[in-house]
């Protein structure tokens, strides 16, 4: 098991009050370790993309203490919490995100301090496979495309931690599997990946396994019997 | 469910709603406040004029015994008579140095309407000859009620006890005199009533009269020249000996035209009386100025109201097509499931219908502050201390049309973008559709740097909300801009008007008993004079064909070195007098019909026109001296004069008991001004109006841009963006829309004014337009505080952005 880097204890989030009162998180504690492939498995409401929001630093806590490299996220100001975003995570999202506004090499290169490398910003478009699609605007490619585009861009920061929300939840197998073995390999070059969803055929991907219900953690264990991405049909 | 989704609709959309109130009420206000405050004024001068009776023609005659017009009444066409005195007298001071004082006389019956312009009132004394006094003249020499003066000329004076104080400019209401300028301290006014005015005519008049009489010769040619000159020699010294006047004021029946009364009552009056001086057109300066205010304010009635319906049509069609375009998938979904196009526009009329009745009940109540204050203002400034305050019902209803019409128009415009909506609207997400540019353009957007070409794509892909900012802008900046340099052009009308005044300190007026060579020699000798040069002035019948005016004329010294500062608006400078011709005022070209080069005949006499003087409320002609001597055997001397040490100046008149020094004070100019202090308020009425709309669209224009961009604007704060980033790209946005809007205004404000100040001009007020730069950059300035304020509002909002909600869903 790698370094950890990132080590969450006692997170609470609820929403509404009295007899309202939902947990999405409830005292859930959790360690991210270096270079390792974590899915973060559950059904819809289970709290998983919370969680993943919260050690995303897009959302907060009312209590508990997310600590990365010795600083507490959940304590931190909102400028730290901006640096956190754009110096040390990527972050993937299940409906892309993208800037419609911007082609794919624009997008590719929004992020701050990304800006002046466009030549690694090709290179990485090159990797995933739309180095012809570089003036191409979001809404002329297909969702597996625009997906490849986001992690592209979360690429583009020089992170070694990407945190994914459910990113092939909105495309059809065959992206999403094309999709799945692009992360596969950063896995294996060194990034660490962190991958919410609900399918638990892609579960079978990871090195260790959080399973989410009612807002808790119900099962914590590394994954014996990896399997790779093109293996995996849902 | 169209109904439920209507107060939903008005909910969601409660910011763009709220500006198109706004500024919907502001039209609304502008319009009910201008036009009640607008009609009282009129009918309150209409009663005025009812009550009063402008006269179709006026005489003035020598003073004249009451049994020699006894009968004029009666005379074919003649309505109505009223005769006044006017005449000046020496006011003796404690000092002993004498005062003019310039009394007329009103009429006991009208004793009521005077009444009201009275302040402080005593008890009147039986026994001698009761008087109103001036407020500026009880002022300036320690007069109150219940204390008596001295009135008098020559060696005969007779005291007179004041049992009133009248507010002058508060007269004018009920005694239209030619002056409307405020009191001098060495020229006051008094008002007499007639049955007081019999007594002073025992104790004063008579003896004068007697004089008078001695001299004119029971046959013969009457010369008032040497008859003149005759009493001047009796009381020893220069008086004021031709300045009283009997005037006989006529009003015509209806039927009956001004010329042919005049040529009937003329004919009853020759040999009776003689007339000196006979006005057919009623050009008195009171009926002109609020003429000329009737004017000015049915120019800013039309077109305030206009400007604010033009800017409120264009802002609620650009929200209404923002509103659609927001809520296509909500219009797709009614679609499919049966809702018509028409009911998805019918609710969205019901909808402003809503909101323009809010506007319309707020902008009543506002219209009605406004009025209130307006009247307040008219009341001081125009001597009406009877307007009543009122709305006026047609135009407030016409107001409300408007506004509803508006908003239905407003509608009809947006429509298109209803019925282009279909049903699998429903189904699409609005993130895919981006606007095509036009190829060049893209490609310019793609070279710019980041936040530049975020700032450029987030303006051409809602180019619609970038219009209203840029109206917004636009018509703040404007209104700004027109307001100052409207200040900038008033100030200059009363300096050009007041210049000639103003440019000497002091103007000595005596007869012609004095040698006048020797005199001026004298004067220029003693040490406290700086300057001093001679004048005359007269007044002089002129025609041109069948037309005819009486203009007041003044003698100078001819060329550049003249103390007379005769204004030439057109050129922005001055004109000189020449040897042979005369400088006209335009309002009298403008009435014989004659321009530079034509002749125009005093008596039997013609006088080329060299140059024509626009100026503003007072008009004056001017010839040399010499011309003046050669036209008119009737005129007074009079001396302009700079100083330096005016009480030496007062003293060396009162030593040589030469008459009346005028000293020029800046109480004209401060008059004037506050004459335009009402159409002043109205301006920046308005302009904070504008300043308020534009902070609101602005404002609102940004949040909902927030909302529109709430999902790009969380990915790049997810990716690593800082709110102060994100305020860098709508900084550039604002600016490119400040820049644009801000380029427009100042020459959109510069032609609107010229427009304006057209409509405003008449032949009596001529406004220059001088584009000073610094309200350019004033109004510029404002205007960035504005955007400033209503950016960083937004700015505060995406700081509390929860990013994880905002970038959880599709849309």
């Amino acid at each position: 098991m790698g370094k950890t880097i990132i080590k969450a204890t006692g997170l609470v989030k609820s929403y509404g009050e009295g007899e309202g009162k939902t947990y999405a998180l409830d005292g859930v504690d959790v360690e991210v370790h270096a270079n390792e492939f974590l899915v973060i498995l559950g059904e819809s409401g289970s709290g998983k993309s919370t969680l993943l929001n919260v050690l995303g630093g897009m959302d907060d806590v009312e209590e508990g203490e997310i600590l990365f490299e010795g600083k507490d996220l959940a304590k931190a100001k909102a400028r730290d919490l901006t640096k956190y975003r754009r110096d040390s995570v990527g972050f993937v999202y299940q409906f892309f995100n993208l800037l419609n506004d911007l082609t794919v090499l624009q997008n590719v290169m929004i992020a701050p301090g990304a800006r002046k490398h466009k030549d690694r910003a090709l290179q990485i478009l090159g990797r995933v496979g739309l180095g012809d699609k570089l003036d191409k605007f979001p809404a002329q490619l297909s969702g597996g495309q625009q997906q490849r585009v986001a992690i592209a861009r979360a690429l583009n920061k020089e992170c070694d931690l990407l945190l994914c929300d459910e990113p092939t939840g909105a495309l059809d197998a065959a992206s999403g599997k094309a999709v799945l073995q692009l992360l596969e390999e950063l896995h294996g070059e060194g990034k660490t990946i962190v991958l919410v969803t609900h399918t638990k055929e892609i579960a079978q991907m990871a090195t260790r396994v959080i399973a989410m219900k009612d807002a808790k953690i119900i099962r914590n264990e590394e994954n014996p019997s990896r399997r790779k991405a093109k293996d995996i049909d849902w | 469910m169209i109904r439920s989704y209507l107060f939903s609709m008005l909910k969601r959309f409660k910011g763009p709603f709220f500006s198109m109130a706004f500024i919907s009420m502001l039209a609304i206000a502008m319009m009910v406040g201008l036009f009640g405050a607008l009609g009282n004024l009129e009918s309150s001068y209409d009663a005025f004029k009812s009550d009063y009776g402008s006269p179709s023609v006026s005489y003035y005659m020598d003073l004249s015994k009451d049994e020699a017009i006894t009968g004029v009444a009666e005379v074919e066409g003649v309505a109505k008579v009223e005769t006044r005195l006017r005449f000046d007298a020496y006011l003796r001071r404690g000092d002993g140095r004498p005062l003019i004082a310039r009394i007329f006389t009103f009429e006991d019956e009208r004793e009521g309407i005077v009444k009201p312009c009275f302040g402080d009132m005593a008890a009147k004394n039986e026994d001698m000859v009761n008087v109103a006094v001036s407020t500026a003249l009880a002022k300036s020499n320690g007069i109150s009620v219940g204390h008596d003066i001295e009135l008098g000329f020559g060696e005969t004076y007779a005291k007179f006890h004041v049992y009133a104080i009248y507010d002058h400019a508060t007269a004018i209401y009920i005694r239209p005199s030619p002056f409307i300028a405020s009191d001098n301290r060495d020229f006051g006014h008094i008002m007499i009533a007639r049955s007081e005015a019999k007594k002073a005519e025992e104790r004063i008049i008579k003896p004068y009269m007697e004089t008078h009489d001695s001299f004119v010769p029971p046959e013969g040619t009457y010369d008032p020249t040497a008859v003149l000159e005759a009493m001047a020699d009796v009381y020893g010294n220069p008086e004021r000996v031709d300045h009283y006047f009997t005037e006989l004021l006529i009003q015509k029946k209806n039927g009956y035209g001004e010329e042919e009364v005049n040529e009937r009552v003329s004919a009853f009056l020759k040999g009776k009386v003689n007339v000196l001086e006979t006005i057919t057109e009623s050009h008195s300066l009171y009926e002109q100025f609020i003429a000329h205010v009737d004017r000015q304010f049915h120019t800013a009635g039309l077109f305030l109201p206009i400007f604010f319906f033009a800017v409120s049509l264009a802002i609620i069609a650009l929200f209404l097509i923002q509103i659609i375009k927001l809520m296509t998938r909500d219009i797709g979904t009614m679609l499919s499931i049966g809702v018509s196009h028409g009911q998805v526009l019918g609710l969205l009329s019901v909808c402003t219908l809503a909101v323009m009745g809010i506007s319309a009940l707020f902008g009543i109540g506002l219209g009605s502050v406004i009025m209130a204050v307006l009247v307040n203002i008219f009341r001081a400034s125009y001597f009406m201390p009877g307007i009543t305050f009122g709305l006026d019902p047609l135009a407030t209803l016409i107001a409300i049309l408007i506004a509803a019409g508006i908003s239905q128009i407003a509608v009809l415009i947006a429509a298109h973008n209803i019925f282009s909506i279909t049903p699998k609207d429903a189904m699409i997400s609005n993130e895919a559709k981006r606007r095509k540019l036009p190829k060049p353009m893209e490609k310019g957007i793609d070279r710019m740097p980041l936040y530049l070409r975020m700032a450029a794509n987030a303006t051409f892909q809602n180019p619609r909300r970038s219009i209203v900012s840029c109206l917004a802008i636009l018509a703040s900046t404007t209104m700004i801009i027109i307001a100052g340099l409207f200040g900038v052009s008033i100030d200059a009308t009363i300096r050009q008007t007041t210049q000639t005044r103003l440019n000497y300190d002091a103007q000595v007026y005596c007869t012609k008993a004095e040698e006048d060579d020797a005199f001026l020699k004298d004067l220029q000798a003693q040490p406290c004079v700086t300057k001093a040069e001679q004048g005359y002035f007269t007044w002089l019948e002129a025609t041109h064909g069948e037309k005819k005016t009486t203009i007041e004329v003044v003698g100078v010294d001819v060329g550049s070195q003249s103390l007379q500062y005769i204004p030439d608006f057109g050129a922005n400078g001055r004109l000189y007098v020449e040897e042979e011709g005369m400088i006209l005022p335009a309002y009298s070209a403008e009435v014989l019909g004659v321009g530079v080069g034509d002749l125009i005949t005093f008596g039997t006499r013609q006088i080329k026109v060299t140059a024509i003087s626009t100026q503003h409320m007072h008009f004056v002609g001017y010839l040399s001296m010499a011309k003046v001597k050669e036209l008119s055997p009737r005129y007074v001397s009079t001396y302009f004069v700079n100083v330096s040490d005016e009480a030496s100046l007062m003293s060396y008149v009162s030593m040589h008991k030469i008459g009346s020094v005028v000293v020029n004070t800046s109480s004209y100019r401060a008059d004037m001004k506050e004459r335009h202090d009402p159409i002043n308020f109205v301006v920046w009425v308005i302009t904070g109006f504008s300043l308020a709309m534009a902070l609101a669209t602005l404002t609102i224009t940004a949040q909902d841009q927030l909302i529109d961009q709430k999902k790009p604007l969380s990915i790049l704060r997810c990716v690593g963006y800082g709110t102060k980033d994100i305020s860098n790209i709508w900084s550039i946005q604002r600016a490119f829309e400040f820049l644009i809007a801000g380029a427009i205004a100042c020459p959109a404000a510069y032609l609107t004014l010229k427009l304006i100040l057209k409509g405003a001009a008449s032949e009596e007020a001529n406004y220059p337009i001088i584009a000073d730069y610094r309200w350019f950059l004033l109004g510029l300035f404002f205007v960035l505080i504005v955007l400033g304020v209503a950016h960083l509002l937004s700015m505060r909002k995406i700081s509390k952005w929860n990013l994880a909600d905002n970038t959880r869903s599709r849309e």
